[in-house]
């Protein structure tokens, strides 16, 4: 310290003390937290092996939410679907304010909607109703169908329902496929998945309705992920139940919702008459994806050993094949 | 109502709607997309555009007509009430002096000589855009008897005069001299070489519309939609946003130098709008010769055309802040003529004057000895469907971005030097960056493109049917196999991601059959039993030739076969199990282990250029199938077939 | 303040304000008149691709319109290779029966745009391919639609074989069966009349007892055995116990017989068991399998039998009866 330092120390008066006191004091403070803030101990890491090439979905389940099942009678989709998350804790134990919601449907084929061999859109339509009501940020609406996306969207109603209950209906585009492989899967190895829509999205719902399939013996919700792959998908027809256990492992949802309102029970997974169908009048609500195609199964008046894929996909964890465990919630509206 | 608020809620207006314009440039017909939103219009208003495009093209395309509108009712209004440029500017501006000692004000609000560049600017950019017309008259004049040993005569006549007239001042008289002798070359280089003269539109590079749309589009939103994801599913990219990006950013910070820094010193619009502003009725000026000079008014110019004094017409960007701030009600904005004066021409010089219109008329043959145009053209410049022969395009397209902004698969990025200079920012297609190829059914760059750069096409002239059966598909390039990097040419390795993802109907990718005897391939049998064999070799990857793409070759007596693997170890191969080979291989016997491999090769007659497959590519760095401009449609002189 | 002023900069100022409504107002009629045609593509994946290749002067279906309607999509025609790309998991179905190409194409009812039928015409290659898929898929309990033996209607949709083409014609909502049966009639008209000349295998079943809409053609895999195709099968209800029997036209009568032997070896080979009978049919089989009885013989280029039958004395009953059916027939 020098003589000048220390005779302009004396210069100064104890309010400009404190005053430069303070002002060093929020600097030094402000300099440490933005310090801190910015702090990253670790440097950046090597870059992932896949990190770029391929992607896979995260588990959108909700921890602790394991196994519910809620099963509903009754012909009115939109008071079942009400009673159903009602006796599960309601949406809103799914849907949290500012959530982005991702619904799958079954929009395969442009078929008209009374032929019930694609989503039902009054369902679709309060579903999403239901996830903004919640607080949702965003619901997005998607499928890669089998006819053209355009026309399926339009002639299903699944397009005019989604948008105009308030959802982004994203149609499938060449550049929102990625390469996925399913860990432990033989089948769908480095294959197009359609992912962007799933970007910043974290709730996941299935919606699918009850079907009879030409190959697979039914097309439920773990049939239905079928529509978010690309390529030249169908080759797996080959190797139908252990494709539809490949799915089930690749997506996890948040729910899932099983329309046996109306099933179809023959001709399928297109259908086309309406004495393909039955008035089954059934909603099933569900987070274990195994156990709501199970008691699909039931609609379809196939027994669980018709449909190799379910206890598949029970065998790798997945759920049960035995929902009567899972103690469903049965109601029904009037 | 104040008039100055007035004038603050018209540019709040206009900003926001070209900002709203910008936003919904995306594709698509929900309210908040593309739908019938008039996205060009204040391009459209815009007239150094239209008188650009008038120059280089002798006609006013669709919407440029609303120039007009904007010439004969707005003036200079348009500087101060419409642009958005300079309503981001002015807010710039304010931002920087705010707090700032009226000195301040004063000193950085006076009027600097040099805010006469962008008079020389405009003329720069006008002279450029006018070769061809200039190359016509020239031409016209060529076919006319005596046009030249008269206007030679008069040439010599006039330069003897003035020679005489300035005999007194000899350093003056000598540069008159010199400058009609080197008019007089020039001329004769006009001559001599009319063909050399061309026309091209740099008007946009620094037209303050097409630099802020293109600002906007390709770099602020690209970055604002990235954190919310609300425009485009997937992120939009630019390629050399850092430039325009920075041209933008520097525009904006000049502000704090000098307030519109750029609508004083480098606008060549302000300056358009500056010379007309000399016919208009309703002006700025003062009804008394005699003020306390207080400098209120000045402080508060937008123009820095000085209201106190001689006031700058031509400078004034009629933002009405000196009419109400004068405490005297000195400052009028009416009809009759200032009392303190006026200037209505911009200062400039007549040798710059001439210096500048040579310079731009020369620039753009100096520019085209680089063969861009001709036989040096560009492989790598694709442009997007529906664009023009190169120098017909060059002398439409303003740079404006709007058909990269609408690209729904973002394929369509501004230029670097890839069409040289005076291709800097004009569309160029990249296959790397977007989420495709050329969409197929697509064609809205094409219908958003305000100059007809590209052209309005149908549906059915892009994709050659019906009435354009007999054209043809339009192309846009050729795809050209890579051999060196091709895995199933280079490296025997199995892949048709291209061939399968060719979107032309038939495929313009085919595939040839090879079957390649693998690296360690030719193994001896050391057991055999049915269809499993035990080999000799360096261990085989378990599982590795499973694939479904690996044979094994044998030869016998019977001749050669050739059979699937199913499965194999280290040492093992399984063939197809439905086969047992006859007669049955022994011990000591040699096998091979081939590849079957589908070699892609590219059909030039149906290949559109799509680039489809150079996006799918997996070889993802320099693909092994990439899109070059030959056999384009829009050039056929790049034909590659005969 | 400037006073002077302020009057006329009201007004200046109310004109301008008017002005920007003007604009705006301009600006937002202008975005709802476009031209839709320039958004044709929503880019799906699917779509980037050119149409599938119509073949020249392929039937666009557009001829069996009644009055009334209009079409409301272009013509869409699928081979071998792509059939799944519009139905999916069922092509498997037609292409095990010798499936050729399907026309399809939607149409719609002037001024009721939810009123639309698309109509599916596959061209099975011959006859009895045709009736294979039309039996595989046929609806229970469904009503006659009077267009021949081998059609029937639904409340929604139309089915029927005509010659070597399988039609399917499905309404969007019920209450069309005029437009469906109208399209139907005019195909068939239009095609001329195809006697299914291949179809004489129906008339070798017994009528006795036999549920006449039932009869289905398997072509392949009949029963699980791969080498058994082009297998008639019919449901008998005898004393109100169900019986299934099957007719298979061989090409010769040794084909016939070596066909019956292999269909026993194959039943043996899954753990049935051998029955000896006393029927008076020459070679003929029976072979207990899962506590059921199942019957076959050959009777010249026929193999004709009964499947899977709970009850033993029910099968044998059959099977004489279909024998004596064949004896007759052949006389």
């Amino acid at each position: 310290m020098t003589g000048i330092s220390s005779e302009n120390e004396r210069g100064l008066n104890r309010r400009e003390f404190i005053l430069r006191t303070c002002k060093a004091g929020i600097a030094a403070a402000a300099a440490g937290s933005l310090g801190y803030l910015l702090h990253d101990g670790l440097g950046p890491g090597p870059p992932s092996e896949a990190g770029d090439a391929q992607v896979s979905l995260p588990d959108f389940s909700i921890p602790g939410f394991e196994g519910k099942l809620s099963i509903v009678n009754g012909m009115d989709r939109v008071k079942s679907v009400h009673l159903a998350l009602k006796s599960l804790g309601g949406i809103e134990a799914f849907v949290k304010k500012g959530d982005r919601v991702l619904i799958k449907v079954n929009a395969a084929f442009a078929t008209p909607p009374i032929l019930s061999a694609t989503s039902n859109p009054e369902l679709l339509g309060e579903v999403v109703r239901l996830c903004l009501a919640a607080g949702a940020a965003s619901v997005v609406v998607t499928d890669n169908p089998i006819n053209d996306p355009g026309s399926c969207f339009a002639l299903t109603g699944i397009g005019d329902a989604a948008r105009s209950a308030g959802a982004q209906l994203v149609f499938p585009r060449d550049g929102f496929f990625r390469a996925t492989t399913v860990a432990g899967g033989t089948l769908i190895r480095d294959w197009p998945l359609l992912y962007t829509p799933f970007e910043n999205v974290n709730k996941v719902i299935g919606m699918a309705p009850v079907k009879d399939h030409h190959r697979s013996g039914a097309s439920m919700i773990m049939k239905n992920w079928y529509g978010l792959l690309g390529g030249r998908r169908n080759i797996f027809h080959q190797n139908i139940h252990d494709v539809i256990m490949e799915l089930a492992v690749m997506v996890k949802p948040t729910l899932v919702i099983l329309d046996g309102v109306t099933t179809m029970m023959t001709n399928g997974p297109t259908g086309g008459s309406l004495s393909d169908l039955k008035q089954t009048g059934t909603l099933i609500v569900s987070t274990d994806q195994v156990a709501a195609d199970a008691f699909g199964a039931s609609l379809l008046g196939r027994s669980i050993r018709d449909l190799p894929f379910i206890l598949k996909a029970e065998s790798m964890g997945l759920g049960t094949s035995d929902f009567e465990s899972l103690h469903p919630i049965r109601t029904s509206v009037g | 109502m104040n008039i100055v608020n007035v004038r603050r809620i018209s540019q709040a207006f206009f900003l926001a709607l070209f900002l709203w314009f910008c936003i919904v440039g995306t594709f698509g017909q929900e309210w908040w997309q593309l739908r019938g939103w008039p996205v060009n219009w204040f391009l459209q208003l815009d007239p150094l555009t239209a008188l650009g495009t008038v120059l280089t093209t002798g006609t006013l395309y669709a919407g440029l007509a609303w120039a007009i509108v904007a010439t004969l009712f707005l003036g200079r209004f348009f500087c101060g009430w419409v642009c958005p440029f300079g309503s981001m500017h002015q807010a710039v501006g304010y931002l920087g002096r705010r707090a700032k000692p009226l000195s301040h004000s004063l000193r950085v609000n006076s009027h600097h000589p040099l805010q006469s560049i962008k008079y020389y600017l405009l003329l720069f950019l006008l002279a450029a855009a006018s070769g061809s017309l200039l190359a016509a008259g020239i031409r016209i004049a060529w076919g006319v008897p005596l046009v030249i040993p008269v206007l030679a005569a008069v040439g010599i006549i006039l330069a003897g005069v003035t020679a005489r007239r300035f005999q007194a001042q000899r350093k003056k008289a000598a540069g008159i001299l010199l400058a009609l002798v080197g008019a007089w070359t020039v001329l004769a280089f006009f001559f001599s070489v009319d063909r050399m003269l061309g026309a091209s539109l740099l008007t946009g590079l620094l037209d303050p519309i097409p630099l802020v749309h293109r600002s906007v589009n390709l770099v602020l939103l690209p970055l604002a939609d990235a954190t919310i994801q609300k425009l485009s599913v997937s992120q939009r990219y630019t390629e050399g946003a850092w430039l325009i990006g920075s041209v933008f950013a520097g525009a904006l910070l000049l502000n704090l130098v000098r307030p519109r820094f750029y609508c004083r010193f480098v606008c060549p619009l302000g300056a358009l709008f500056g010379v007309i502003s000399r016919y208009s009725v309703w002006r700025i000026g003062r009804t008394s010769g005699e003020c306390t000079r207080c400098g209120v008014c000045d402080a508060g110019c937008e123009g820095a055309c000085e209201p106190s004094s001689r006031v700058r017409i031509h400078e004034c960007v009629l933002c009405m802040n000196c009419l109400n701030s004068c405490s005297h009600d000195l400052i009028t904005f009416g009809t009759a003529p200032s009392a303190s004066g006026q200037l209505v021409s911009p200062d400039m010089s007549r040798r710059g004057f001439v210096l500048t219109l040579v310079s731009g008329v020369a620039v753009v043959p100096a520019m085209r000895l680089g063969g861009y145009t001709a036989k040096n053209w560009n492989p790598v410049l694709i442009r997007p469907p529906g664009s023009l022969s190169e120098i017909d395009f060059l002398s439409r397209c303003i740079k404006c971005g709007q058909c990269m902004r609408v690209c729904p698969t973002n394929i369509i990025h501004p230029a670097g030097l890839q069409a040289g200079f005076e291709g800097l920012w004009t569309p160029v297609l990249n296959f790397r960056i977007g989420s495709s190829g050329c969409q197929m059914n697509c064609i809205a760059c094409c219908h958003v493109c305000p100059t007809a750069a590209i052209r309005p096409i149908s549906l059915d002239e892009k994709l050659g049917r019906n009435a354009f059966h007999e054209a043809g598909p339009i192309r846009l390039g050729t795809a050209f196999v890579d051999h060196g990097r091709c895995l199933p040419w280079a490296m025997d390795k199995p892949c048709i991601v291209c061939q399968e993802n060719c979107p032309v109907s038939p495929k313009a990718i085919h595939v040839k059959e090879h079957f390649v005897t693998v690296r360690d391939g030719i193994r001896v049998v050391t057991a055999a039993a049915g269809s499993v064999l035990d080999t000799a070799g360096t261990p085989l990857k378990p599982g590795g030739l499973a694939t479904g793409d690996y044979y094994l070759r044998f030869g016998n007596a019977s001749g050669e076969q050739r059979h699937l693997i199913f499965e194999n170890t280290e040492r093992g191969i399984t063939v197809d199990p439905g086969f047992s080979p006859e007669p049955g291989i022994s011990a000591g016997e040699t096998v091979e282990i081939q590849v079957r491999l589908q070699r892609p090769q590219v059909d030039p007659d149906r290949c559109i250029g799509c680039g489809v497959c150079e996006h799918e590519c997996p070889v993802s760095g320099k693909r092994a199938i990439r899109v070059t401009a030959e056999n384009e449609s829009r050039n056929r002189k790049h034909s590659l077939l005969l | 303040m400037n006073h002077r002023g302020s009057r006329t900069q009201t007004l200046v100022g109310f004109a301008v304000l008017g002005l920007l409504c003007a604009v705006a107002a301009g600006v937002f009629y202008k975005q709802s008149r476009y031209d839709v045609s320039v958004f044709t593509v929503s880019h799906p994946a699917g779509e980037v691709r050119f149409p599938a290749a119509i073949p020249a002067g392929a039937d666009n279906l557009e001829s069996y319109l009644p009055d009334g309607m209009k079409p409301m999509s272009a013509l869409e025609v699928f081979g071998r290779d792509n059939l799944s790309d519009k139905i999916d998991g069922k092509a498997e179905l037609y292409l095990s029966s010798g499936f050729v190409s399907l026309h399809c194409r939607r149409f719609v009812k002037t001024g009721s745009p939810d009123s639309w039928v698309e109509m599916f015409v596959y061209d099975m290659g011959e006859g009895r391919n045709a009736f294979s898929v039309y039996s595989a898929q046929k609806r229970a309990g469904v009503e006659e639609a009077g267009m021949g033996s081998h059609a029937y209607r639904t409340s929604n949709a139309l089915f029927f074989v005509h010659g070597r083409h399988y039609v399917e014609v499905v309404a969007s909502k019920e209450g069309m069966s005029d437009e469906l049966l109208a399209m139907g009639r005019k195909f068939v008209a239009a095609q001329g009349a195809e006697k299914n000349e291949e179809l004489r295998e129906l008339e070798l079943f017994p009528r006795q007892g036999l549920d006449e809409g039932s009869v289905t053609l398997r072509s392949s895999d009949v029963f699980g055995f791969d080498r058994l195709d082009q297998t008639f099968i019919a449901r008998y209800v005898l004393d109100g116990f169900p019986v299934t029997a099957f007719i298979s036209r061989r090409s010769s009568a040794g084909e016939a017989e070596e066909l019956a032997a292999a269909f026993e070896r194959f039943l043996l080979e899954f753990g049935g068991v051998s029955v000896e009978g006393d029927l008076p049919v020459p070679g003929i089989r029976m072979v207990e399998i899962l506590d059921t009885y199942t019957v076959v013989f050959s009777h010249g280029r026929v193999m004709a039998g009964v499947h899977e039958c709970d009850d033993r004395r029910k099968a044998e009953e059959l099977a004489l009866s279909l024998y004596g059916r064949l004896e007759e027939v052949s006389r």
